[in-house]
This record gives structure tokens, sequence and C-alpha cells, in this order.
């Protein structure tokens, strides 16, 4: 396989919680919330690389970290082999911000209300100083909205985001970050507030632009059935770190770690026969604060194959298991 | 922005501002205080300000309104300025002398007669007192049964140096000739030797010990203007005719002859000249302890209040905004520091610092100066509240999708984060505007402000001066008191109306 | 044959807003049986919720009942006033499980005073019986009984949502209606919201409506569906027949376009379009301007719901 397009190092971000005066001056040490602990992937050229994980277990904060809306508080990211953890000055950002691009969860509020369709797509082109005139901007926004299919653009441009469905709303958010022509984009819950009848169609258009543009996405999802459909690569995470890693229909179809199969066994089945069964759900109590992180394994008080004296002590590895799929867990194989 | 938008934005901002039926209210009567403000000096007279620092002498003072009359049994006279050019009635020429003619009829149907007739105005090309014009007045009064002469020599040949002013009432020649006139038609008995020249009589009057006293202390006002003799016939005697205990006015048309001689080399423009019967009532609002007319004031004080209500509002709002948003976006220490500063100075006890400043600058505080001090301590409700929305909006969603495409600071601010705070801005200017009105009135009423400005709080300290509340003259008192209200009425009704017509959805955090 | 606990029939309900007449809930008709879930699916804006707020009686205004009948345990609830809709109806014989119910609870009070008002100020229950049966009922849905001392801020999204349901079940009533009851949670506590929902239907022979828009979640509970386009209901019948052999275009799109967890699917299916203004619905069948079937009779008359195998109904002129 060739080089990795982008590339994440121990990557780590914590984020100090706020703690009274009364506190900060008797010097206790401050608190924080380990948001992204430690993540390593590599992802490659035009493929789709998928994060799964509950709400809170640190997909959103590697999303930003990668499109540098936040800091890093330890760890290197590289892209096409660059340090991008270390760039700094103005014009080094805005070069790196025109090859990645990110979508946002909720296309209700990404797009700003006063916004019409038109300005909401020439921001990034008045920002990154593409197209001279107007004229050649209009011709670039007809084109993206053309690629995203909002069709005739014409009916489109002058409308304000409340005029379009949430589908129409989530095109125009992928077409502002289409219209840099980005080679990496990270799409942060792209379809989790549509409805089940528009996600297909969304996710089909961003494939069809991964084909033809040739990008590269960071998935970000909570839903492991879209992450099967729309993904090659996969990983699991949990708590900030990544317990799971591996092709994605191989993780799904041979889950090595408790949590991925947990995970897995919750997803709602369509199968109307089995209705009145009680389903095993292999897992126990609910996700801990990122704040106090369990010792050892950090899934361990809620594993059903916790293993007292090994688990909560010692601290698993990422280990390759199968060709390419990778599961932080003690007891791969053995529970 | 772009200009479309904006005209579609208002478009559909005034669809919606139509409907609301005060702010509807509000506006036109704010557009009546604009058009008041800008055509004041048309409105009223020019030289109102000038006025207001001097007084104006010539007027009554302390008169009420003189639609009073309808309201009251006994009618006083009103303020009349009369145009002598308008009556000229011809000129002669004799000895070397020219003679100009005035004729004035002056209809009189009140129970008291004007304070005083004050003669004002001519302009002639004198080069010294020998030259200067003289002027002669004789009033014909209306007929009165039993009353021999209704011809009243007032005043002969007295000089006018050039912006002279002649006033009747305290004029001791009118005096005495007023006497003479009262001994002619029998009121009482003065002896004077046959052919003695009118003139030597009013010194013989100012040799008579009595009748002197009388004349430093009557008011020929009222003996021009009033009859004497009683229904059954009977004269007045003397003391009660000077000195009337009731109103007995003589109703009806007074004829005023006013002679103005002068040599014939010198030329005389009487164009400007005025015959100024001084009211006991005065106008539309009536006058202050100066005589400064209270309705020209007020009118003036439109300009000035608002002027200051909206400098200050603009301002503060603007200062409140930047400093919010700045403050909200900054974030961390610099967000921490900016609040507290804010908070101290929403801390301070700003009407007793106000006071402290305003004597410290001698209560001589030049009007920007006070929009200065009010803006200093206005801006501070407007940033907290322009703080908790930016605090929002720089959560939303879409800002950090600007900042990942590379925007600016200076993007995100000005592009995404402040015109969604401008619907806020423009309510709360308006709903600030009545608060910097009567923090300047407060001032100005306290003597703090700045008294050459012509503004309600001022004429409201002036009132105060005057005592006017213990003396009754609510007409110095209620029209700026009214005025102040009336402009705090219209700004809230626009204001509330604006706040639920933009209603700024994320409003307060 | 069990018994039906509510029948609807022809039911409208339109909102009556400036902008013209939303036809929400337009001419309904279904059973439901003791004990019996039934899955309600449609895309959103279809008429979901304002259907269960009209079964509660109280549809949100400017919306009214224009015309039906809803009969609960047999008696018919429309018409009724409203305060002995809210005495004798409400809570006791149907309650509903709002969505984002449980991001609505008061941060300000006890879960405990929260769920007990009602019954103590509505009533008339004593408060120590109140607190009982709030109790009672927390454990029945898996709580620890001591959450009533605690605050809605203290717990988790999953612990919250329990607390609704706990409380809509508090009256016992002979209907619950859930709607999106699992939508804001993470896929674990979903699963475990929905086992829980198997329990009590299993334990207390709940009579339920389920709303949702995700079919791959009514699957996992509901003995029979109704599925909703446009404020109609366009397929309903025993969820084995509707997953298994769906009639309407409508529902097969639907089913389609769920990815599969276990299988490879090349090209996902999705329905072109968005679903129309339900103030003036296309003419004929509502479906017809996003149906791939659609034919000249579709876009001029109104299909009716038509049998198309026992207990499975469909409104669509291929059948
Ligand atoms: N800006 C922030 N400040 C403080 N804590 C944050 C911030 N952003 C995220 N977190 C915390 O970091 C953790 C991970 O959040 P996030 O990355 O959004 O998770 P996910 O996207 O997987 O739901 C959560 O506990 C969240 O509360
Ligand atoms: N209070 C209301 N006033 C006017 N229209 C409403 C109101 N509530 C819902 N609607 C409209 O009724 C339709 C159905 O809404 P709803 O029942 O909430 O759908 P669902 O629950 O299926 O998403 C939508 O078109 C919605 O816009
Ligand atoms: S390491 Fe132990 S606790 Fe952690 S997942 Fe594996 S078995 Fe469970
Ligand atoms: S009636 Fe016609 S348009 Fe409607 S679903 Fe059936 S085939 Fe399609
Ligand atoms: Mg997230
Ligand atoms: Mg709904």
């Amino acid at each position: 396989m060739a080089e990795p397009i982008l590339k994440v190092e121990n990557l780590k971000k914590y984020f100090p919680l706020k703690r009274g005066l009364l506190d900060s001056l008797r010097g206790k040490p401050g608190k924080f919330v380990h948001a992204v602990d430690g993540v390593n992937f590599e992802i490659y050229k035009q493929q789709v690389f998928a994060l799964v994980g509950e709400s809170g277990c640190g997909k959103s904060t590697t999303g930003r970290l990668i499109v540098k809306l936040l800091e890093p508080t330890d760890g290197r990211i590289y892209l096409e082999g660059q340090d991008v953890t270390t760039i700094t000055t103005k014009e080094e950002v805005l070069a790196y911000r025109r090859k990645v691009q990110m979508i946002f969860q909720d296309p209700f509020a990404s797009l700003n209300p006063r916004f019409r369709i038109f300005d909401v797509l020439e921001e990034p082109l008045l920002i990154h100083g593409i197209g001279e005139t107007r004229a050649e901007r209009e011709e670039l926004i007809y084109r993206a909205l053309e690629m995203v299919k909002v069709t005739p653009p014409e009916d489109y441009i002058s409308r304000f985001p409340h005029m379009l469905s949430g589908g129409q709303r989530q095109r125009v958010a992928i077409a502002r970050a289409l219209i840099l022509n980005p080679e990496f984009i990270v799409a942060d819950e792209p379809v989790s507030m549509l409805d089940v009848s528009i996600r297909a169609e969304i996710l089909e258009l961003m494939k069809e632009l991964k084909e033809k543009m040739g990008v590269t996405y960071l998935y970000i999802t909570h839903d492991m059935s879209t992450a099967r459909y729309f993904a090659d690569w996969m990983a699991v995470m949990y708590l900030g770190r990544i317990v799971e890693i591996g092709p994605a229909k191989r993780l799904i179809d041979n889950p090595l770690h408790p949590y991925t199969r947990a995970l897995l066994a919750a997803v709602p089945e369509p199968k109307p026969e089995r209705r009145n069964i009680i389903k095993e759900l292999p897992i126990k109590g609910e996700v801990p604060s990122a704040v106090d992180i369990p010792s050892g394994c950090r899934f361990h008080p809620r594993c059903i194959y916790a293993q007292k004296g090994l688990c909560d002590v010692k601290q698993p590895q990422l280990i390759e298991y199968e060709h390419n799929h990778w599961a932080e867990c003690h007891l791969v194989g053995k529970y | 922005m772009r200009w479309v938008d904006l005209k579609d934005s208002l478009k559909s901002f005034w669809s919606s501002y139509r409907r609301q039926k005060a702010g509807m209210l509000g506006l036109i009567l704010l557009l009546l205080l604009i058009f008041v403000a800008i055509a004041a000096p048309w409105l009223t007279s020019p030289n109102v300000p000038k006025v207001w620092q001097v007084g104006n002498p010539l007027a009554p003072r302390n008169a009420p309104p003189t639609w009073i009359n309808a309201f009251s049994h006994y009618k006083q006279s009103p303020h009349e300025v009369i145009s002598l050019s308008n009556y000229f009635v011809g000129e002669n020429k004799s000895m070397g002398y020219t003679i100009y003619k005035f004729k004035i009829q002056y209809p009189f149907k009140y129970d008291y007669p004007p304070k005083d007739i004050v003669f004002t105005g001519l302009n002639s090309t004198a080069q010294n007192p020998t030259e200067a014009p003289t002027m002669s007045m004789i009033i014909e009064r209306p007929h009165e049964p039993g009353v021999k002469t209704e011809e009243m020599r007032i005043f002969s040949d007295v000089q006018i140096p050039a912006g002279a002013v002649i006033q009747v009432a305290s004029l001791p020649a009118a005096k005495a000739s007023v006497l003479v006139w009262l001994a002619e038609n029998g009121v009482y008995k003065l002896n004077i030797p046959p052919g003695v020249p009118p003139d030597m009589i009013s010194y013989l009057i100012m040799q008579n010990q009595t009748l002197f006293g009388y004349m430093s202390s009557m008011d020929i006002m009222w003996v021009i203007f009033q009859r004497i003799v009683d229904e059954k016939g009977h004269l007045y005697p003397l003391h009660d005719v000077l000195f009337h205990q009731t109103p007995r006015a003589l109703e009806g048309t007074y004829t005023l002859y006013v002679t103005i001689k002068a040599p014939s080399n010198v030329k005389v423009d009487y164009s400007n000249a005025k015959l100024i019967m001084v009211g006991r009532t005065y106008g539309f609002m009536g006058t202050d302890q100066m005589g400064r007319d209270i309705w020209a004031d007020l009118v003036w004080g439109v300009r000035v209040s608002l002027y200051i209500g909206l400098a200050v509002a603009i301002t503060s709002v603007l200062v409140g905004v930047l400093y919010g948003v700045t403050s909200a976006y900054l974030g961390g220490w610099a967000d921490e520091a900016l609040q507290r500063f804010n908070e101290f100075m929403a801390s301070m006890p700003i009407f007793p610092i106000l006071i402290l400043l305003g004597m410290y600058f001698g209560g001589h505080i030049t009007i920007n100066l006070l929009i200065g001090l009010l803006v200093l301590f206005g801006w501070m409700g407007t940033a907290k509240v322009a703080r908790s929305m930016a605090l929002q909006i720089k959560e939303q969603t879409y800002i950090e999708a600007a900042k990942a495409l590379g925007a600016s600071t200076w993007r995100v601010v000005f592009r995404h984060i402040v015109p969604q705070l401008l619907p806020y801005a423009f309510a709360s200017i308006a709903i600030s505007v009545p608060g910097a009105i009567l923090s300047e009135a407060g001032l100005s009423f306290l003597g703090l402000g700045d008294p050459t400005a012509v503004t309600w709080g001022q004429m409201l300290n002036a009132a105060q001066q005057n005592n006017a509340t213990l003396n009754g003259y609510w007409w110095q008192v209620l029209p700026p008191g009214l005025a102040i209200a009336l402009v705090g009425f219209v700004f809230v009704l626009i204001g509330v109306s604006l706040d639920t017509v933009l209603n700024p959805k994320l409003k307060r955090s | 044959m069990t018994k039906n606990v509510l029948e609807v029939k022809n039911l409208k309900m339109y909102y009556f807003t400036t902008k013209g007449v939303v036809k929400a809930v337009d001419d309904l008709t279904f059973n439901l049986k003791k004990g019996e879930v039934m899955g309600l699916a449609g895309e959103s804006g279809c008429g979901k919720s304002s259907l269960g707020f009209t079964l509660m009686g109280m549809p949100t205004p400017p919306g009214k009942i224009v015309e039906g009948s809803i009969k609960i345990e047999g008696r018919e609830i429309v018409g009724l006033p409203d305060d002995v809709l809210r005495k004798e109806i409400r809570w006791e014989k149907i309650s509903m499980i709002f969505q984002g119910a449980m991001n609505a609870l008061n941060p300000v009070y006890t879960v405990g005073y929260q769920m007990t008002e009602p019954l103590i100020y509505h009533k008339g229950m004593g408060e120590e019986e109140a607190l009982d049966r709030a109790q009672r009922y927390l454990e029945l849905v898996g709580l620890d009984p001591e959450i009533v001392y605690r605050y809605p801020h203290e717990l988790s999204g999953g612990m919250k949502q329990r607390v609704v349901i706990a409380m809509a079940l508090l009256m016992e009533p002979s209907v619950v209606i859930a709607d999106e009851p699992t939508t804001a949670l993470d896929v674990i506590v979903q699963a475990q919201i929905i086992n829980l929902m198997k329990r009590l239907k299993k334990e207390l022979g709940l009579s339920m409506i389920f709303i949702t828009h995700d079919l791959s979640i009514l699957a996992e509970i509901s003995d029979r569906i109704a599925i909703m386009y446009a404020g109609k209901i366009v397929e309903i019948g025993d969820s084995e027949k509707v997953y298994y052999e769906p009639a309407h275009p409508y529902t097969q799109k639907l089913l389609a376009a769920i990815p599969r967890l276990h299988e490879d699917v090349d090209r996902l299916e999705f329905i072109p379009g968005q679903p129309p203004n339900l103030i003036e619905p296309p003419k004929g069948c509502r479906f017809h301007p996003r149906c791939p079937y659609v034919m000249q009779v579709c876009k001029e008359q109104e299909p009716e719901l038509k049998e198309v195998d026992k207990d499975h109904y469909a409104a669509c002129w291929l059948l």
C-alpha cells in the first residue's frame, strides 16, 4: 500500500476542567478531561476511514485536531509527510486549510442563518482569494452546487438556509468544503441528523465525490452500519483511545475487542421475528467520566471478561492480531 | 451584507414593523420631533439661544400663557408686538425738520391693561445727541360718558438716541402728563395760572409734594386703560383712580398717535421700530423670570435633547457592543478582566459621580463633555448582553465552519457575529435614548449641566431657581417635564416594537 | 381475539396556521390491541408526533381535531371537555413519552418532586403514597429508587430516559405512546432502553404505540407496523409481513435505504426528493412525485387502503 496521506501519532488533547478560585489558590492540581488520550492511525489516499464510538469518546475532538480547530496537548499529525502540528504562520495555516476541510453534524447549525447560499459558498473563495471577479466566483459556485446536485443552482443561490430541506443544507455544506478542492475531508457525523431515507443519498453523494475528486475522508460516526457501508477502514474509540482498528468489514464481521462486540450487539436488527427476545448486551454499567480514567484497561469496569489483577492494573497495548487488524485487549482470543 | 440583502432585510423588517401599532405611533411622533428639531429656527426665531443667555427685557416676566384667559373670570391683556411701519400715515416737513406720523388702533377688551407700552428699534443717521430724533405720543381713549377730553397726551419730544428704548410706564414725563389729564377732567383740582405752557404744567406737578409722591408709586397703565367715572356718573376720587382696588377697564379701541421728528438731514429708519404692548399673559406657553418665551425654549430643547439622547445612546451602544464582542471573542483571561472592569464600572454610583464631576467642572460642563460622561457610564449593560449573545453565537457551528475555512478573526467578528447583534443594538439604542435625556435633565436640573444650552433640564433648573412651584408658575414646570416624558414614551414605544420585531432569538445566556 | 384498547376512526387533525391549513393527521383509521406494540414510522414532518398529541386529546395549537373518533377502551374521547380529559383520561388511560422529554426535565426540582407533583395535585394522592409509587416504578424501569432525591443533571442520558418512561407508567395507563424514545441516545443505551420496553411489554402487558423514523428500531419491538407518509397511513400490518413483503413502494424504498450491519450492498437505495408540504399535498397519491412506479391514475385519484394479505393493508394503485 502507498504512503498514507494522513498520519496521526500519539495524539492527545486534554481540556482543563474549570476549577474554583479557592482550589487554584490552595494549589490543588488542576483536573483534565482526557478527550483524546494517545491515538495513532494512518489514512490512505482516496479511502474512507471511519472513527466510531459512543458520544463523548473523543471522535469530534480528534477531527477538530486534524483540521486545526484545536491544538493538541501532545502528539503529531502529518499530512503527506509534513508535520502540521508545528505550522503556525498565517500563510501556512491558510494553505493547510485549503487541503483539509470539515463537514459538520448539524446542517441546521453549520450554515449562518443570515447568509444566502451564494454567500455561504463565496466565503471560502473570498478567504482564499480564489476567483478574481464576482462572475468567476459565481461560475465556481454554480459548479459546486451542480456537483452536489442542488440543481438548478440559480434557483438556490439566493435562498437562505431555512428555505432548504435538511438534506439540501447538508449538500450545501459539502459544497462549501469541496469548493476549495481539498485533499482530505473530516466528516463529523454528516448524516446522523438526517432522516434514514436521506442518509443513503448523502452517503452516495460523498462516495461519488470521493471517486471524482480523489478526496480522502475521515468519517466520524456512531453508526456501525453506515460505517460498514461507507468506510474502508474503521477504528473504534473508547474514552479517548482507539481500542480496535482494522478493515471495516473484517472488524464488523470478526470483532476482537469486547467493547466492539458490545457495540455491534447493540445495533438494532431489522428482524421482527425476534421481537420478543430480550437481547444480551455484553457490557455493564455506563461510560465513566473522561476526567478520572479507570486504571489499567480503561474498559475494565464495564468489561464482562475483565480479569482481576490484570485488566485493572495493566494497560493493554494495541496489537496486530490479524493482518491489519489490531486490538487493545489483554485477552483477545482468550475470552 | 450586500446592498440587495440589506434592501431585502429592511423591506421585510418594515413589513413586520408596520404591524406594530405602538411602534408606528412612536415612529410618527419621532419624525415629528425630528422635524421640530430641524425646523426650530424657523418655528421660533434663530436668536433663541442668545435670548436664553441674556433674557428678554422687553417681555413680561413670569407671564402665564394667553389662553388661560379662556378659563379665568378676568381677562389679562396679552403680549403684543406692533410693527410701526404698518401704521405709517404720512410725513411732512417744516422748519428744517421732517415729521413722521403713525396712527395705531389698539382694540382693548381685557380687564387688566398691558404692563407697559415700550417703544424700540428706531434707527437713524444722527451723529450727535442734538440731531437725535424725538418722539411724541398721544392716546385717544374710547368715549367714556362724563369725560371731557378723550385725548391724552402721554409725552412730547422725548429724545431717542439710536437703539434706545422708551418704557412708558416708568417715564416721569408720561406720569406727569397723565396727572395733568386727570386734572383737566376734574378728577382733582390743580391750580394752574392761566397761560402756562403745557411743559410747565408737568413741571408744576413735580413741584407738588403730594402729586410727586403719587407719581413714584402710581401705575400709569391702569390710569390709561380704566374708567374714571363710576356708573352713577361720579368721578372717582384721585386716590382711587391712581391706586385702584378692582379692575374697571375701559374697553374699546384706543388710538395711539406717534410722531417722530428729526432734522431733515437725518435719515430715519423706522422699518424695525416696534411698539410693544407688554402683556400680562404671553404667547402660547408664557414666560419665565427672564422674560424668555417658554414655547421657543421648549422647541429648541427638542434639538438639544434629541441630540444628547441620540448621541449618548448610539455611542454607548456602539461602545458596549464592541466591548462585549471583544470580551466574548478573546475569552479566557482577557474576557475575565474586561468583565470585571465592566462590573466595576456598573457598580459605580453613576449619578453621585456625575454630580461630583459636574461640580468639579464648575457647573459649566459643555454639551459634548456631558455626552462623553454619560457614554462613559452608559455602555455596561449593552456590553453584558452583547457579550452573552456573542458567546452564544461564537459557539455556533457555523463559526467553527468559518474558522475551518480559514476565516480571520476580523471576518468572524464582523461578518458573522456583529451582524447578528445589530437588531439588538438598534433596539437598545432606542430604549436607552430616554435614559440619556433624563440624565442630562437631572444634571441640568441640579445646575450641573451646560447653562448655555437650551435644554429641558436647564428650563427646569430655571423654574426651580424661580421657585416656580411655590409661586404657582406651572407653565414653567409642566412643558419641559411633559416633553421629557413624551420623548421617553416615544422611544420606549419604538424600542419595545423593535424588540418584538427583531426579537433576537439568542438573547441573554 | 383480543380486545382493542384503542380504536381510531377517520381521525383528522389540522393545524390552522396563518400560511394555510396543515393537514398533519389526515383521515387515519387503525386499532391497537391489548398487549400489542404498534410501530409508527415515517420521515420527519409526516405527522407522527401530531398523531401522538391528538391521541392524548391535546393537539398543539393551532391544531384542532376536525373529524373522527378516538375510543380508548370503548370510551369516546373526541369532544370530551378539557377538565374531564385531564382528570379521567390523560395519564390514567393514555400517556405519552414525549419526544426529547428527558431534556425537558426541570433542573431545579428533584426527580421525586417532578414525578409525584402531578399525582398529588391532580390526582389527590397522599404525599407518601405518591412517593412510594414513584419509587416502585423507578425500580421497575431498572433504576435505584433512591434516585427520587437526585436532580436531573446528576443523571446520565439513559437514566433520564428511564425516569421519563417511569413517569408515563405511573398511572397505569391502558395505552402508552412513546415518541422517538431512543433517538438522542447512544447505541448501547438505545439497546438497553429497547430491552426495557420489551420487558415492560411482557411484564405489564403494555399496549404501546412506538413512534420513530428509524425502521430498524421498529423491527426490534413492534408487533404491527404502520407507515405514515404526508399525514396518511400508507401501509399497515403485521410487522413480519410489512418487513418481508412490503406492499407499498414507499415502504419498500424505506427498507432498502437501511444499511445492514452484516450484509454487503453496493449501492444503498434512497428516495429522491423530499416529503411534500402538508398545506398543499400533491393530488392523488401523495407519494407520486417521488414514486418510481407512478402512473397516470396515481396523479389523479387517491388510493384507498386495500387488504393485500390477512391483516396487511396498503394504499397504492399497483395493488
Ligand atoms: N472545548 C471543550 N472543552 C472542554 N471539554 C470538551 C471540549 N470539547 C469536548 N470536550 C469533552 O471531551 C470529550 C470528548 O468530546 P467529543 O470529542 O466531542 O466526543 P464525541 O465527538 O465522540 O462525542 C467529552 O467528554 C467532552 O465533554
Ligand atoms: N404547532 C404546529 N403548528 C403548525 N404546524 C405544525 C405544528 N406542529 C407540527 N406542525 C407541522 O405538522 C407536520 C407534522 O409534524 P410532526 O407531527 O411534528 O411530524 P413528525 O413527528 O412526524 O416529525 C409538519 O409539517 C410540521 O411542520
Ligand atoms: S483488557 Fe480486560 S478489561 Fe480490557 S477489554 Fe480486554 S478483557 Fe476487557
Ligand atoms: S399509488 Fe402510484 S404513486 Fe402512489 S405509491 Fe402506488 S404506484 Fe406509487
Ligand atoms: Mg461529536
Ligand atoms: Mg416528531
